[in-house]
């Protein structure tokens, strides 16, 4: 699964540790869903969406 | 000095520094596991010296001797259970249930290549009081290297 989460994140100028901070996860965690090595859970999933006021199908998209 | 946003995957920081970075979730696993663990070891040492030093008990006594370390493993399995429902974060659960796998295939490849050995050669005999540290020994291996891929 896609996602654009480093653009977003590039945007607001905020370093993977400040995202990880604001979402309450690891740096770990951020960095393995930005290269597409996990996939989030649905209530993870809401939270990025939520955290940058957007959809989760504008974050994340199912092309491989 | 302001601090400039990363486009890159991983930010710079150092092996240790990454490798220190646990959640206090983790934390508090790593405290009963080790204390859990220091029970195991010792209590390993302890019987095993006495073993070797004539202390042969039977009966009753046995069995309670040999339940004594199993009584520790039982305290790190709980500690690592407690950690997979207190950790609220889900992709340090993942690496943490990959790194159990791959611990509990470690010790089924080893045992299973030991046991047609015994068979077929004449390797001395595989004590199964080993077991669970080559499980930890695979799954501490697997927990390296999963963190140190998602570093």
């Amino acid at each position: 699964m896609k996602n654009r989460l480093r653009v977003l994140r590039a945007e607001r100028e905020w370093s993977q540790a400040d995202l990880a901070e604001r979402l309450e996860v690891s740096r770990q965690s951020v960095n393995a869903i930005e290269t597409g090595k996990y996939d989030p859970s649905l209530p993870l999933a809401f939270r990025i969406a939520r955290l940058f006021e957007s959809s989760i199908e504008a974050i994340f998209t199912d092309e491989v | 000095m302001e601090r400039k946003p990363s486009m890159e995957c991983k930010e710079k920081m150092s092996w240790s520094q990454q490798w220190s970075q646990k959640t206090p979730t983790a934390r508090r696993y790593f405290f009963r596991f080790n204390c859990a663990i220091f029970f195991f070891v010792a209590l390993s040492f302890v019987l095993g010296y006495l073993a070797l030093h004539g202390f042969h008990p039977r009966g009753t006594i046995a069995c309670i001797v040999a339940v004594l370390p199993a009584i520790a493993i039982v305290a790190a399995l709980v500690s690592g259970g407690m950690y997979l429902s207190e950790e609220t974060d889900e992709f340090q659960r993942h690496l943490f249930v990959q790194s159990i796998l791959w611990g509990v295939g470690g010790i089924m490849v080893l045992t299973s290549v030991w046991g047609y050995l015994q068979i077929y050669t004449h390797i001395s005999h595989f004590f199964t009081i080993w077991t669970y540290p080559f499980f930890l020994l695979f799954q501490a291996i697997a927990w390296g290297v999963l963190r140190w891929r998602n570093r």
